[in-house]
């Protein structure tokens, strides 16, 4: 049967993230998207209200809930400020992936410090030579004593501002292809490891950047999951961060629509609001209609992983359409607003740069296409 | 331990307010509905009351059926259990009504040491309730309290007044009004919110509360409220002329008649 | 009781400056509906307090002088309150909406068994029915309620500094009412009494905000928006300038679009251009008063009230303005 209604434990958590997000998020947004610094403070007041948890049983300190309500938290703390959206998603990640590839040991070390707050993990998979296609990775890990040592160089990672520790991808089977690729966990501190920031042009408190590995010692327990088996896991586990990316754009798009919406009706031109125009009226029309179509999707693909259903295909839908439609619209909120929308005191040129890194960030559209094709057309299909 | 009443109340959130241009009329309907705010800064003082000195706190609220998120939003955050009076008899019924079923309300739930309110709400702002509440009930009445502490069976609290501060104290039973600046309401978790499906809330009736439906409602309120019109939006654009003297009194009148000063 | 039992227009407040207000609202009531009009005096000094409401229009004052009157307390003033006005029955009972008088009125009306209207702006008598309508701000300021009474008395209570007092008339006959009534000891007691502390900004929430702007000529001249400011019980605020390229304020203080958007009842914009960043940050506040010396400032299309005026010198004429209506030594 259909349902498409939130429950009203889901709605009543929407409200409260609201309530936070608007009040906490909202007034600093633009300040600190100015900056290069992870909004650290921020982070904190998220996890005192269990919001990198969410996911994570209660007996670990989460707060046991489904991946669904990870998207409302998301969806809300995006509409005030899209980068601090960003651990909440990281956040679910760990959680879901010590839960179901983690040792019992790794689970008691890690997920109560991540729903704390204390631990904030970055996803370190792309190399300057390679991104999606992770055979071609060249970082190694190889077996030393009764550990491991990294050689090689990670980059556009998230989090080399702030990020405890990496999810770090590296090959034990320098040999062989993507079966080649195990998982580790590597802390930021780890002698050897050293980072630099990019600059980029918009989410610049997420601290895009990269991180090269000179003979970086970590002991065989870092090792997550299997040998060989860390590529499956950034397709099993990772997948849904495509529907969360979604989200986030989601969110920081309804609140530019929401401002042309305000503004529209109070700009006047020829005697009359411009939102009695056509012109304006229509555009906010059809991305209010595309938004609509893009959160069903979303909320849908979630939906199949709360379900333990396949949603590989729903969320590279949703990886390569929304941050697009997403950057649209945010587009027309700005022109709407004329000249207005183009003052850098104003937000919507901000939410537009913040926006775009996601229409790159965890896969191309290209790459979301082959895989949408791939999942449609069957795999002798691939051109690879 | 201190066994507390909470009362508290829904209102429209006024940011969302419309006017109907050809009547000028206020529309109220269709808007979301919120917690007054003052009376989430008493919720919010129980419940540390609650964690400081233990005790049990009951939320009571008069209100539609439909009022239920905000009665679970109230126990999210830390209430023991609610109390929702619905009944459609109550519709329009004014202030000192709501304060004459709340204390037939409270009546029955049985023997408290304080009843906390919040000093006025969003919608109406009269602070009414508070001390109409503390006749019905016969009890010492301690309004705009900015801060509150507990002495053995004891209140003593800070009060905000126009002129100053006072600080007063009462004996166990006592009514409470409290100020925004009291304290900050907190956000419940999402683990709070689950655990608040758990929590016992009571519906009572006119007739659960020995209410007669004449004596409340809109027949049984001395007040009458005849229209509520919106306030225009646009801009006066009067310029105050004459001396600096004879503007700056014509200014403060003007103020004071529009009731923002 | 029947409603018609119910005569006379009665006023008190517990700070004299407004009960003179109150007694020249009381005065018109009574007259448009042809009785007398009578006045409470409580605590000490209550009896040389009853000659001059007369002077300002009482025909009648009841004074209570009881050692549990002596400072305001709302138990006992409850007490006599109610007592005298269910013996002499008055059809309308006007308080002053103090934040003393707010507690008082609701306890006094329930007593009565009758209905209450909270900080009435006006108050009009309806031709046949003899009865009382008031309006009321509701809403936040963004509404205006009308409410009539359904009993007597019918209980208002009004804001300080609305009406204005009357002429004071020397020789103005009166009669003055000694109560004697039973009055219980009130069962909160006052540990102590202080000066209120300034509170951190949070301009967002204030419900008066006092804002300057380029007009404002050196840092220390921000002392006197902060003395307007304080005599109202505002927030300071500033346009862009002050607080981004002077840094004369913190960035707490900056109203406009892109930092703080307000919501007060009243933004009084002192020596700021209004450049649309900053109007459309105001555009919720339900009454903006601008002050500029430049006739043309586009602050003046989006405010309500202007005065063309140097800020060095309509600043201090408000204040006088605000003290000689409003403010006074209670």
């Amino acid at each position: 049967m259909l349902n498409l209604s939130f429950s009203e434990d889901q709605e009543l958590f929407r409200q409260m993230v609201r309530e936070f997000a608007q009040t906490e998020l909202a007034p600093g947004y633009l300040e600190r998207a100015k900056r290069e610094e992870a909004p650290r403070e921020e982070f904190r007041k998220m996890a005192e209200l269990g919001l990198t948890g969410i996911n994570i049983p209660e007996e670990y300190g989460g707060q046991g809930a489904d991946y669904v309500t990870i998207g409302i938290a998301i969806e809300e703390i995006a509409r005030a400020d899209i980068n601090c959206s960003y651990p909440i998603a990281v956040g679910g990640l760990g959680g879901g992936a010590f839960l179901k590839h983690g040792t019992p040991e790794q689970r008691e070390t890690w997920l109560p410090k991540i729903t704390r707050g204390e631990t904030l993990l970055g996803l370190a998979l792309t190399e300057p030579g390679c991104g999606s296609d992770a055979a071609a990775m060249k970082t190694t890990a190889l077996r030393e004593g009764d550990g491991y040592v990294l050689n090689g160089e990670k980059s556009s990672i998230s989090f080399v501002n702030c990020a405890t520790d990496f999810f770090l991808f590296a090959k034990t089977d320098p040999k062989a292809g993507a079966r080649g690729v195990s998982c580790f966990l590597v802390p930021m501190d780890a002698p050897g490891l050293t980072t630099s920031i990019f600059h980029d042009m918009g989410c610049k408190p997420i601290g895009r950047g990269a991180l090269a590995l000179k003979e970086v010692h970590i002991p065989a327990s870092s090792l997550m999951g299997q040998e060989g088996r860390g590529f499956h896991l950034v397709m099993e586990e990772f997948d849904y961060t495509k529907v969360l990316i979604g989200l986030m754009c989601l969110g920081t798009a309804q609140a530019a629509l929401e401002d042309a919406i305000a503004y529209a009706k109070e700009r006047k031109a020829f005697g009359k609001p411009i939102a009695r125009f056509e012109g304006v009226s229509f555009l906010i029309a059809e991305h209010a209609t595309r938004m609509e179509a893009a959160r069903l999707l979303c909320y849908q693909a979630l939906w199949l992983r709360d379900q333990g259903k396949p949603h590989t295909k729903e969320a590279s839908m949703c990886k390569w359409w929304v941050p697009k439609i997403s950057a649209e619209a945010i587009h027309d909120a700005l022109l709407i607003h004329g000249h207005l929308g183009y003052s850098d005191e104003y937000p919507l040129e901000q939410r537009w740069r913040d926006v775009l890194a996601f229409q790159i960030a965890d896969g191309t559209a290209q790459i979301q296409k082959i895989i949408i094709s791939r999942e449609i057309l069957g795999r002798e299909y691939l051109p690879y | 331990m201190p066994e507390m009443i909470v009362c508290f109340k829904e209102v429209v959130d006024e940011r969302e307010l419309k006017v109907n241009p050809k009547t000028q009329e206020l529309m109220t309907e269709g808007i979301t509905r919120k917690i007054s705010d003052f009376d989430l800064n008493a919720i919010e003082e129980a419940i540390r009351i609650k964690e400081m000195h233990g005790g049990r706190a009951t939320g009571v609220i008069v209100g539609l059926p439909e009022c239920k998120p905000s009665i679970k939003k109230a126990l999210s955050m830390g209430l023991d259990r609610a109390c929702l009076l619905s009944d459609p008899a109550f519709a329009g019924s004014d202030t000192l009504t709501v304060a004459a079923i709340l204390a037939a309300a409270i009546r029955k739930l049985g023997p408290f040491d304080m009843i906390l309110c919040g000093e006025a709400s969003t919608d109406g702002f009269s602070a009414q309730l508070g001390p109409s509440l503390a006749e019905r009930l016969d009890l010492p009445q301690i309004t705009a309290a900015s801060q509150v502490t507990i002495e053995g069976n004891q209140v003593v609290a800070e009060r905000s007044l126009d002129d100053g501060i006072e600080v007063v104290e009462a004996s166990f039973p006592v009514l409470l009004s409290v100020t925004k600046e009291i304290n900050k309401p907190r956000l419940a978790t999402l683990k709070q919110i689950l655990a608040a499906s758990k929590k016992e809330v009571l519906e009572w009736k006119a007739a659960d509360l020995g209410l007669s439906t004449d004596a409340v409602g809109l027949q049984g309120s001395p007040i009458v409220l005849k229209r509520v019109a919106a306030f225009r939006m646009e801009r006066k654009n009067i310029r105050l002329e004459g001396t600096l003297a004879e503007a700056a009194e014509r200014a403060i009148r003007e103020l004071l008649r529009e009731g923002v000063l | 009781m029947k409603n018609e039992e119910y005569r006379n227009v009665w006023v008190f407040s517990e700070v004299k400056e407004v009960a003179l207000e109150l007694l020249s609202l009381g005065r018109q009531l009574a007259d448009s509906l042809g009785v007398e009009l009578g006045a409470l005096a409580l605590g000490n000094g209550a009896e040389a307090q009853a000659s001059e409401y007369i002077a300002y229009g009482a025909d009648r004052v009841y004074v209570g002088q009881h050692p549990a009157l002596s400072r305001f307390s709302v138990e006992p003033y409850t007490d006599l309150i109610a007592g005298l006005a269910g013996q002499h029955r008055p059809e309308v009972l006007l308080i002053g909406a103090t934040k003393r008088g707010k507690e008082l009125a609701p306890r006094v009306a329930t007593r009565l068994g009758t209905g209450c209207a909270a900080d009435c702006i006006s108050l009009t008598i309806e031709g046949e029915s003899r009865a009382l309508q008031v309006e009321r701000v509701v809403y936040s300021g963004n509404a205006l309620a009308m409410l009539t009474y359904r009993n007597r008395p019918q209980v208002a209570t009004i804001p300080p500094g609305i009406f204005q007092r009357r002429e004071r008339e020397e020789n103005r006959p009166g009669e003055i009412i000694l109560a004697e009534l039973p009055i219980r000891e009130p069962r909160t007691r006052v540990r102590e009494v202080r000066e209120k502390e300034k509170g951190s900004v949070n301009i967002e929430a204030a419900e008066v905000v006092v804002s300057c702007g380029r007009g404002l000529n050196h840092p220390e001249d921000i002392q006197l928006i902060r003395e307007l400011a304080e005599l109202l019980g505002a927030e300071v605020g500033c346009s862009r300038p002050i607080a981004a390229d002077l840094q004369w304020l913190s960035e707490d203080h900056w109203v406009g679009l892109s930092r703080h958007k307000v919501r007060p009842k009243l933004y009084i914009a002192c020596g700021i251009s209004g450049q649309i960043q900053h109007i459309a940050g105001i555009r919720d506040a339900r009454i903006v008063l601008a002050i500029n010396q430049d006739d043309a400032a586009p602050i003046f299309q989006s405010a309500d009230y202007g005065i063309v005026g140097d800020l060095y010198q309509v600043i201090p004429a408000l204040k006088e303005a605000y003290q000689r209506i409003v403010k006074r030594e209670s």
